[in-house]
């Protein structure tokens, strides 16, 4: 029989870099031009399967605009997992993305499998040939799994609207979640203060992105 | 790594690290102070939004009359949808728009769930409407056959009640000016907003950046906002431009508010309702009076007003407060500092004013009474929709995700879908207004409980800083919270409330059987 373990994540990245775009291809494989954007918060859970494992993920998808930064404790004080998503076609976005790394290793659960995730590939792509177009993009795919190294970060390219690597994303978390991290229904959390200067052994992205 | 990138604002990196040192140290308050503080003087460079002309002066005035012009249009059109006679509102079911241009059916509400709803609501209008007219017609207001009355009768209970079983549509905007005492705003601010508007024509900042982001995403399914396609380009509409304008014009007005998700939302529905001028200081008067604090950098506000909430809960629907409140809370009002989770969901109803949380005819019926009852109308509807899912709540309430008291998942969904699904607005209006122990909640008991709530949160917020929360492990903090608490029944506290007393008895009868 499989194990079912429900995992808590979280998405947090600047306003309109598609956060909520990715959860619904995830959750629903649909997409919506122009989403609307995300008040507070919104919650949606979508089980997967990775081998014997049954994973049922609760997602808190946050507001990305600055002023709601200081709710984002709230959302990912208890997470075992946390995409941070830039858009790669706006810089600042990645710089945005950096910051919220940081802040995740400084104040989440030392156990936080953390994916950092360049989405909106789609709008590199010359919808003809499917070939990348030189000069659209804004940040490279070097810079992104740079920092993914040095943070000890999974890694992805990504397209919400073309479905590209979405579901990859969510299944490398799956299998990243220590299993003891994952909390079977009725196991209580653990819980007690982290050591930041812990090293990490999980260096490294398992997932190469398809582009 | 590609160093020949060069970003916008080279200085972010090292200014927002210094941010974050100052929040790591502080307990999590200092970062919006730090951008408060640092931010709003500079001036703030950003990359120039893709495909966007940069127009001249006089190109942007031409483009200005023009689509002031096209607003006019616009706005006349909605109001002949609106306005559709009674007995042609059958109109409505053959089409899968609304009255209003949204789409009928989406994610949560089905086609035909919507049309069977509104075979019987398009008659409760009609009969409404003929209500009305007779109300005005004996208060001495003369409403003309198409047009829509600009005054409305002196406050009374009568009136209350026909507020509160809905404003007929096509009256709406004006009423809701009216209500808000939106004539007085006008009279003492000639001028100001075409002045506003010259002066932010050309004005790009980080505001005006976050404006872009979400103006195409806001009501992206209504005919009135969509992009009109011609010759094979989009164009922008309308009710976008002038969204556009409305929301730069308020963010120059209001610079401790600037722009905040969710004005997008509350703006743009009050631009169906009202022409630009109107809009815009209705606007500034929800955020001055209604939801004072709410949309501010810090969001203080909305961590207030859900505190009241929680008040409200605790007091007025105990089965379901026991089921939200983490056990840790139990002994204290420490759940004004450290909102449950369950604030999660919430932060949208007060945000954005429904928009978005539940059916649009919905919404409206809330913002009808919100202009004439005031804020206490939201809390009111709150505890309406926890009451209505309480059943199904404390169904779901034995099912905890885990033991440290955070709700299910299951939980989480339902309060935050089931909304999405009140159709029938009279239901939630009985609930509010009739049926409930709530229904008498005035807008005195709310005021008192946010002065409860803002000074119990600056108390605590002080001490915390004064001790530095470096290093303060669990126990300290629980320890710290309690001694931050107010005693209730302080004057200007909830014990002066007479509700309180009964409060306060039910809450230690619930506490010992928690115990």
């Amino acid at each position: 029989m499989s194990k079912q373990t429900s995992v808590k994540l979280v998405l947090l990245g600047e306003a309109a870099v598609g956060k909520s775009s990715l959860v619904l291809r995830f959750v629903s494989n649909d997409f919506q031009e122009n989403k609307e954007p995300t008040i507070g918060a919104a919650f949606l859970t979508q089980r997967c399967t990775i081998g014997t494992k049954t994973i049922k993920f609760e997602i808190w998808d946050t507001a990305g605009q600055e002023r709601f930064a200081n709710l984002a404790p709230l959302y990912y004080r208890n997470a075992q997992a946390a995409l941070v998503v830039y858009d790669i076609t706006k810089p600042a976005s990645f710089i945005k993305a950096r910051h919220w790394v940081k802040e995740l290793h400084e104040q989440a659960s030392k156990n936080i499998v953390i994916a950092l995730v360049g989405n909106k590939y789609d709008l590199l792509v010359d919808p003809e040939t499917g070939d990348e177009i030189e000069g659209r993009r804004s940040v490279s795919v070097e810079e992104g799994q740079a920092l993914a190294d040095e943070e000890g970060l999974l890694f992805f390219e990504t397209s919400a609207k073309s479905a590209l690597n979405v579901n990859e994303v969510f299944t490398a978390i799956g299998k990243q979640i220590p299993e003891e991290a994952a909390k079977p229904a009725d196991q209580p959390s653990s819980s007690g203060r982290i050591d930041l200067n812990a090293p990490t052994d999980e260096t490294g992205a398992i997932g190469n992105c398809a582009c | 790594m590609n160093t020949d990138v060069s970003f916008s604002t080279p200085n972010l990196v090292e200014e927002a690290d210094d941010a974050l040192a100052c929040r790591n140290s502080d307990g999590g308050y200092r970062m919006i102070d730090y951008y408060v503080e640092n931010r709003r003087e500079e001036p703030f460079t950003l990359v120039e939004p893709p495909n966007r002309k940069t127009l001249t002066r006089t190109e942007s005035i031409a483009s200005l009359k023009k689509s002031r012009t096209s607003l006019e249009q616009v706005q006349t059109k909605i109001g002949e949808q609106i306005h559709q006679e009674p007995n042609r509102l059958n109109a409505i079911l053959a089409s899968d728009r609304d009255r209003y241009g949204f789409r009928k059916a989406n994610h949560y509400v089905k086609l035909e769930d919507y049309n069977g709803w509104w075979i019987e609501y398009a008659p409760y209008l009609a009969r409404r409407k003929k209500k009305w007219a007779k109300l005005m017609a004996k208060n001495g207001l003369l409403v003309t056959k198409n047009g829509s009355p600009t005054r409305f009768p002196p406050r009374s209970e009568e009136l209350r009640r026909y507020v509160r079983k809905g404003i007929p549509a096509e009256w709406r905007g004006n009423a809701w000016f009216f209500f808000a005492r939106g004539h007085d705003k006008l009279k003492d601010n000639k001028g100001v907003y075409d002045k506003l508007v010259e002066e932010t024509m050309d004005m790009i900042n980080e505001n005006t950046e976050a404006i872009e982001k979400d103006l195409h995403r806001t009501f992206p399914e209504n005919v009135h906002f969509n992009n009109i396609t011609q010759q094979g380009t989009d164009q922008e509409s309308a009710l976008l431009q002038t969204l556009r304008r409305v929301l730069k014009c308020f963010s120059k007005y209001k610079p401790t508010i600037g722009y905040c998700q969710s004005l997008n939302f509350i703006a743009g529905l009050l631009l169906i309702f009202l022409d630009e001028e109107r809009a815009f200081w209705m606007l500034v008067i929800i955020t001055e009076r209604y939801l004072p604090g709410i949309h501010e950098f810090n969001l203080e506000g909305v961590n207030v007003h859900q505190g009241v909430l929680m008040l409200c809960l605790r007091q007025y629907l105990p089965n379901v407060w026991s089921l939200m409140h983490e056990t840790s809370h139990s002994n204290n009002n420490s759940f004004l500092y450290e909102l449950p989770t369950l604030s999660f969901c919430t932060t949208s109803w007060f945000m954005s004013i429904f928009v978005g949380v539940m059916p649009i005819e919905t919404t409206l019926r809330v913002w009808d009474c919100l202009f004439y009852e005031d804020s206490k109308a939201i809390f009111q509807v709150s505890l309406a929709i926890f009451k209505i899912l309480e059943p199904q709540m404390l169904e779901l309430g034995s099912i905890r995700s885990d033991d440290d008291g955070i709700l299910s998942a299951e939980l989480f969904q339902l309060i935050q879908n089931s909304p999405k699904r009140l159709l029938n607005a009279n239901v939630l209006m009985q609930e509010c207004f009739r049926f409930s122990s709530f229904s008498k909640l005035s807008q005195e008991e709310v005021q008192n409980c946010k002065k409860y709530v803002v000074e119990s949160r600056t108390r605590y917020n002080e001490l915390i800083k004064r001790r530095s929360a470096v290093g303060m492990d669990e126990q300290e903090r629980r320890e710290l919270m309690k001694s931050a608490v107010l005693p209730e029944n302080k004057q200007i506290g909830l014990k002066s409330m007479n509700w309180n007393g009964r409060l306060n008895n039910r809450m230690r009868r619930i506490q010992q059987r928690i115990r």
